[in-house]
């Protein structure tokens, strides 16, 4: 009974060592030798792909950035010519002033805001001046 | 905190100015200090967008190999040879 029982054993040792043999031999092939078995007829490598790709991407590239400049330079072109027509100096042109408190700063819209004395800064449409305020008075009705 | 604002940052507040100046309820006083502030950001836009085109150029240059930089991102430059 030991006998075949031992002979099974050195089968099985022997086929472990075939599959193990076996194995060890077996050749991984090149990636172009996989793709041609798997039915490439034109591999193209990856240097190959980045050489046609990579000029047209640089393109597309260089035109997104230079339209989104020129978006972005527009953009501000529209803001400011909008904004200018809102300056309010533009009042200035016209013949009016604007009266600044000399030390707050702050406009002067009324001439309740004036004190017999006081100095002011009145700014034109070409430069500024510091004023004296003489006898100021209130129109009553307006 | 003022000279950090980036261009979009810088446009959006400008657009709120504008808003504000176009609603014709605002004194005077606050439009002008607004228009100030426009005329500040609208300086600091201008400024973003040249950096900005400046080193779009310097990189397309760099790339295509008409500019050779500096360990500082700065083109080379060669003293003028008097002979």
């Amino acid at each position: 009974m030991a006998a075949p029982l031992q002979k099974l054993d050195d089968l099985k040792i022997r086929l472990d060592q075939k599959i193990q043999q076996s194995i060890l031999k077996k050749k991984i092939p090149p990636f172009g030798q996989t793709k041609a078995s798997l039915g490439f007829k034109a591999p193209h490598t990856a240097e190959a792909f980045a050489r046609k790709t990579l000029p047209s991407f640089k393109k597309n590239m260089d035109q997104a950035l230079s339209t989104l400049m020129k978006t972005k330079r527009q953009k501000l072109k529209e803001i400011v010519q909008h904004l200018k027509s809102l300056d309010p100096k533009n009042v200035l042109k016209r013949g009016y002033a604007i009266l600044f408190a000399l030390n707050e700063g702050s406009v002067i819209v009324t001439a309740q805001d004036l004190r017999d004395g006081q100095q002011v800064r009145a700014l034109l449409s070409d430069g500024e001046a510091n004023l004296t305020v003489n006898q100021p008075f209130i129109h009553h009705g307006n | 905190m003022e000279t950090e604002l980036n261009f979009e940052s810088a446009f959006t507040r400008l657009e709120v100015i504008l808003d504000r100046m176009n609603s014709g309820n605002i004194a005077l006083d606050e439009s002008l200090k607004l228009y100030e502030e426009a005329d500040g950001l609208i300086a600091r836009c201008a400024t973003r967008l040249n950096s900005a085109e400046a080193r779009i150029e310097t990189l397309i240059k760099k790339r295509n190999g008409e500019l050779v930089l500096n360990a500082e991102e700065k083109p080379l430059t060669e003293s003028f040879q008097t002979t």
